[in-house]
């Protein structure tokens, strides 16, 4: 393993446990200090990722339901972001397994759940 | 930028580009090659070079004639090497003298010609390894940043990452159609979209919220 490789992980993992431990213990949904959504101020409409960071703290508390209430795209969004991240990280043992989740056709539908979304929840109000 | 490697009567040539091939006098049995196909296929075979490369018509017997008589004419040589010779100059006559020398010498390296055969088979000689087992090896595919695209869609409320994904899919795409070039440049494209997205997402967001109470005030 590289200088570099062993850098971005301990970093990567560092920005993880500190980012777990304030959504543990401070709710989004209460405090002022959380960044808010730039699209649903300027716009008025909520964007792919909105009410993420109340589902996340949601779901460390254990509260599935509400976490999907919050923003139900994270059940398909963390499952695809693992995926993603063992994709990379054992990129040299599975190099087939890499190639096709980055394929076109498998990005394509993505992208596509991610519009499709992104409407809904507007014209729907989820 | 597409590269090709023509191989026309054993003489290797390339990496050339389509402009280039559209120059050259290509005969029909003549091979090419690229990035992303198995093995050489004939010129005719390759269908984005349909209409494209000008064919000459069949002047085919004449080289082989040609090449056969110089490979007969020294069969001094051929003694040499089962006598435990030089094998360096039995091979020299089957090394054309306008392959180019990188592409040549790994040719003569990787087949171990002369040695046992004196005259080399048509078939050896039509087909020396592909250009890529011979020259540079196939570079690593470049990062897709799928990673930190995904991350940057469903938690930076900004929806630019889409974009990242979008460039995340050049990446691969470009790099299986052998455009290593434009993959790189889609690699780093789509990082800059993660990094956008992820700086702007934390940042315009607290500037957004003051500007709003100022403006509610």
């Amino acid at each position: 393993m590289s200088w570099r490789r062993a850098i971005v992980i301990t970093l990567i993992m560092v920005i993880a446990v500190v980012a777990v431990t304030i959504y543990f213990f401070w709710n989004p949904a209460t405090h002022g200090f959380f960044p808010r959504c730039v699209f649903l101020n300027l716009t008025g409409l909520k964007c792919p990722g909105c009410g993420s960071q109340r589902a996340i703290h949601a779901l460390l508390h254990g509260e599935v339901a509400a976490a999907l209430r919050f923003n139900a795209f994270l059940l398909i969004g963390l499952p695809l972001l693992c995926v993603y991240a063992v994709a990379e990280w054992q990129r040299t043992r599975w190099p087939r397994f890499y190639v096709v989740m980055s394929s076109r056709p498998v990005l394509c539908v993505i992208v596509l759940m991610v519009l499709l979304w992104w409407v809904l929840r507007n014209l729907f109000g989820c | 930028m597409q590269q090709y490697w023509i191989n026309q009567n054993g003489v290797q040539a390339g990496p050339m580009t389509l402009e280039e091939l559209r120059n050259m006098s290509l005969t029909a049995d003549a091979y090419v090659w690229r990035s992303g196909l198995e093995d050489w296929v004939l010129v005719t075979d390759l269908e984005e070079l349909a209409g494209e490369v000008v064919l000459e018509a069949k002047p085919v017997p004449e080289p082989v004639r040609e090449a056969e008589p110089v490979l007969e004419a020294e069969p001094i040589y051929d003694n040499d090497v089962v006598e435990g010779g030089e094998p360096v100059e039995a091979s020299e006559p089957m090394m054309p003298a306008d392959t180019e020398d990188e592409q040549g010498d790994p040719v003569a390296q990787g087949e171990p010609v002369g040695w046992g055969t004196p005259v080399q088979s048509p078939l050896q000689h039509t087909m020396p390894p592909m250009p890529l087992e011979s020259g540079e090896p196939r570079p690593k595919c470049p990062p897709t940043n799928l990673v930190w695209a995904i991350l940057a869609t469903i938690l930076c409320c900004i929806p630019t990452g889409i974009v990242a994904i979008i460039y995340a899919g050049k990446v691969t795409s470009r790099y299986q159609a052998g455009d290593y070039e434009g993959a790189e440049r889609a690699s780093e494209t789509g990082a800059w979209w993660c990094i956008g997205s992820i700086i702007a997402g934390i940042v315009l967001s607290p500037i957004v919220s003051l500007l709003q109470t100022l403006a509610l005030s």
